[in-house]
């Protein structure tokens, strides 16, 4: 039955409506119609709320039928999630025009929002007694929510840590986390040793000690790591590297042993100061040329038997033009102060690579891969050529 | 009653043909390996490295079919004399140390017995020691390219010669040759005169070729590589030294144009201006008079194609899957005998045996006829660059002119 309420609810709503009929044939305005119209559907569904609830007309001294009716049930408890959501969903909104990792954080707080919601307002619905709905709330969200929260302050810590051993000098490092876990493996024997110790107490400490590494990361991150030194390549420097027998800092810790033993050339710098070099088969292929394939990537051992530290270059031709003028515009190349090797010339304007210092007896293994066959530099010499800063030693390349 | 009749009746028949089908296909499988035009069979070998595995073969399957036939007595012996009779179950029993002890140790002197030899021929095979001739062989999507290095072997080669999908070699001599791979792994195998070899980027493995006398050898990848896997085939062609100098000093020779206002000399436009980018033709030049290099390395994902610089002086093309010969003259080589093989090999191919219809339609569409990777719209993992030839939109008289400037180069 419609009730007193209700029935206000529904003229009101018709009301409405045919206000807006009447402001839309009189008024040529649309501002007025928007407004009428909405309350109008607003009015109906709170008429609809009304009769399906139907409970404005009990009488108070109708006990059993007060208890038992909707109103009696416990009002839903307070909840987080609505705003958690509506925050979510302002994050996804304002990460769509700026940024994507806004999108993706207001995604992630809205999906979690809205599942926390979503179980919250299940288990409010299991029963009459909040306490049972807890219950089955906890059942369902914990086995999810312990681990994933577990995981985002280890997280968060390791984190954390890391922006703070970054901040730290190298010795440091080593310093702060030889402390810290001195630190917990002091308090873990204490908490160990004393099983009378509060709860409390225990759980104090490990959250002053994560506030402490979590606030330290946050300050450290925002001032910066220290400064961490990109080192030099050989590619990066090829014109000033290649060409001397000198030692850079890209030549400092290089691995003077290599571990193929088959499978691959070999050159050696002889103590005599000549280039040898060794292939798979008996038969002499000559002493003053390597075969090499083209558009291959060929692995090379440099073995050096010379007595001094040497590196082995190749000269692969005239250097791409860009890269010539890049080199010039440094002033690579003839500068002496560069330790560039006159023996060579100036060698700005080619295209080299070389491995790093060999010690004497060390062996190091380059790849090389030649794009054109050697005969397109039959004119230049200096191309296609396997030499070693600092001597006289070189070998020819032949690329069919 | 009669539903249980049925489906015995049923069973029956099932069983019936299943054996039928079993029987039948063991028969086909005993009549293929009597096939006589095998050229791949491995039981054939054409030279002293595949005589050695051949006659390990025969040790290794003489023992293990002793082995077969014993087990498999035993076992129908045992599976009819303790069948199900209605009698009672046996006592059942744990343990037999004597009788385990010898099942055990009679295996491993078999396997012992075996090993000996194996590893004898291993060993052998992969000898370098005696090599007269060093050939270079690298796979990439579906193709093998040969070279031969500057070398005091293989008769002295003074100029490095580079040819694809066939190898030549000479007669009764040990070659070496030394394999990689520019893109992924393949496999080089010539069944009638060595065993596998995988070819591996990056790597140099090596495998030893000897042919007793002139031939024509094939062979193919039997390293899954890719799309056209299958069309990725080689040919060793054995000859005598004579001709086998003949042919080293054709592949050295310089480039000789077309003659001007042909339509050859109408191919080499052609050729240079559609084809030039990735395949050598060595000592072409341009109108400047200056050498053009390919760069396959800047259009192909493995870095290289085919050098064309002596193409009609093979008698394959496209990873040797098709023939630059006509059917009609394809015999007068491929089946001629050893004392007269080399003298037609060296023939090359003339303009009345080309196998023009297939030619043209690869330079027509390479990609509808062996598969491979060239869309241009589905590079994207290649960085634009294909795997194989692709669809060059050629107009026929640009065939016909490629076709005429092909023919030439020999």
């Amino acid at each position: 039955m419609f009730t007193t309420g209700s029935k206000l609810l529904i003229g009101s709503s018709v009301f409405a409506s045919v206000a807006a009929v009447v402001y839309g044939v009189t008024q040529n305005e649309a501002l007025g119609i928007v407004g009428l119209v909405s309350a109008a559907c607003a009015l109906a569904f709170l008429a609809g709320v009304n009769v399906w609830a139907g409970d404005s007309n009990l009488s108070a001294l109708d006990t059993a039928a007060v208890a038992t009716s909707e109103a009696s049930d416990d009002p839903p408890g307070a909840s987080i999630w609505p705003m958690v959501f509506a925050v979510g969903a302002a994050a996804v909104l304002v990460g769509l025009v700026s940024q994507q990792s806004v999108f993706t954080i207001g995604l992630v707080i809205l999906l979690a929002a809205g599942a926390q919601w979503a179980v919250q307002a299940w288990a409010e619905s299991a029963s009459t007694d909040s306490t049972t709905n807890a219950a089955v709330r906890g059942r369902l969200a914990n086995p999810l929510e312990y681990p994933l929260l577990g995981a985002f302050a280890v997280g968060g810590i390791a984190y954390a840590l890391s922006r703070i051993m970054l901040w730290l000098s190298k010795t440091n490092t080593i310093i702060a986390f030889v402390v810290l876990a001195t630190i917990i493996a002091c308090i873990a024997f204490i908490f160990a040793a004393r099983p009378s110790l509060k709860r409390g107490a225990i759980g104090g400490v490990l959250t002053v000690g994560a506030v402490a590494i979590v606030a330290g990361g946050v300050a450290a991150g925002v001032d910066g790591q220290r400064y961490i030194h990109v080192y030099e390549t050989i590619a990066a420097d090829a014109a000033l590297v290649c060409n001397s027998p000198e030692e850079f800092e890209v030549d400092e810790g290089a691995s003077q042993t290599v571990s193929t033993k088959a499978g691959t050339y070999t050159i050696s710098l002889t103590a005599a100061g000549t280039l040898e070099f060794d292939v798979p088969g008996p038969v002499d292929e000559g002493s003053d040329a390597i075969s090499l394939r083209r558009s291959n990537p060929n692995n090379i051992v440099f073995r050096n038997d010379s007595g001094e530290a040497r590196r082995l270059t190749l000269d692969f031709g005239p250097a791409p033009e860009d890269e010539a003028s890049a080199a010039a515009e440094e002033g690579y190349g003839a500068d002496e102060s560069h330790g560039a090797d006159e023996s060579h010339g100036d060698k700005s304007d080619r295209n080299l690579t070389c491995t790093s210092l060999v010690e004497d007896g060390g062996a190091q293994l380059i790849t090389v891969k030649f794009a054109e066959p050697s005969f397109a530099y039959a004119d230049d010499a200096e191309a296609y050529r396997f030499y070693v800063p600092g001597t006289d030693a070189e070998i020819d390349v032949v690329v069919p | 009653m009669q539903a249980v009749e049925t489906t015995t009746t049923l069973k029956s028949v099932t069983s019936s043909r299943l054996v039928r089908t079993l029987v039948a296909g063991s028969f086909a499988a005993l009549l293929a390996g009597c096939a006589t035009d095998a050229p791949q069979d491995t039981w054939q070998p054409k030279g002293s490295n595949a005589r050695m595995i051949n006659d390990l073969d025969w040790v290794v399957f003489s023992i293990a079919g002793v082995v077969g036939v014993v087990v498999f007595s035993v076992l129908a012996f045992a599976l009819w004399k303790y069948r199900d009779r209605g009698q009672p179950i046996p006592e059942q029993t744990h343990g037999k140390p004597v009788l385990e002890i010898g099942l055990t140790i009679l295996p491993a002197l078999i396997l012992v017995g075996i090993a000996i030899p194996t590893v004898g021929t291993i060993m052998d095979l992969a000898e370098t020691n005696d090599t007269e001739c060093i050939v270079n062989v690298t796979g990439q999507q579906w193709w093998w390219e040969i070279d031969y290095p500057v070398q005091d072997g293989c008769g002295g080669i003074e100029e490095p010669i580079v040819t694809s999908g066939q190898m030549v070699i000479e007669a009764g001599t040990k070659v070496l040759v030394r394999g990689t791979s520019r893109d992924v792994i393949h496999s080089w195998w010539i069944p009638s005169l060595n065993g596998k070899r995988d070819m591996v980027p990056g790597r140099i493995h090596t495998v030893r070729l000897e042919a007793d006398e002139p031939g024509i050898f094939a062979g193919q990848c039997t390293e899954f590589c890719g799309l056209s896997h299958a069309n990725m085939r080689m040919e060793v062609i054995a000859m005598n030294s004579t001709d086998f100098a003949i042919w080293k000093a054709n592949q050295v020779q310089d480039y000789v144009a077309p003659v001007a206002g042909s339509l050859a000399a109408e191919g080499e436009s052609t050729f240079i201006s559609q084809c030039s980018r990735c395949h050598q033709v060595d000592g072409l030049t341009d109108s400047n008079d200056e050498l053009i290099i390919s760069r396959p390395d800047q259009n192909v994902w493995s870095g290289a194609a085919p050098n064309l610089t002596n193409f009609m002086t093979r008698n394959t093309f496209a990873g040797a899957s098709w023939d630059l010969l006509s059917k009609e003259c394809r015999p007068g080589v491929w089946d001629a005998s050893p004392s007269t093989i080399g003298a037609a090999y060296l023939d090359g191919v003339t303009d009345s045996c080309l196998n023009e219809v297939e030619l043209r339609e690869w330079l027509r569409n390479a990609p509808a006829k062996k598969p491979m990777y060239t869309d241009p719209e589905s590079l994207e993992a290649t960085n634009g660059l294909v795997r194989g030839m692709p669809y060059l939109a050629l107009s026929e008289d640009q065939i016909d002119q490629l076709v005429a400037y092909l023919l030439e180069r020999k």
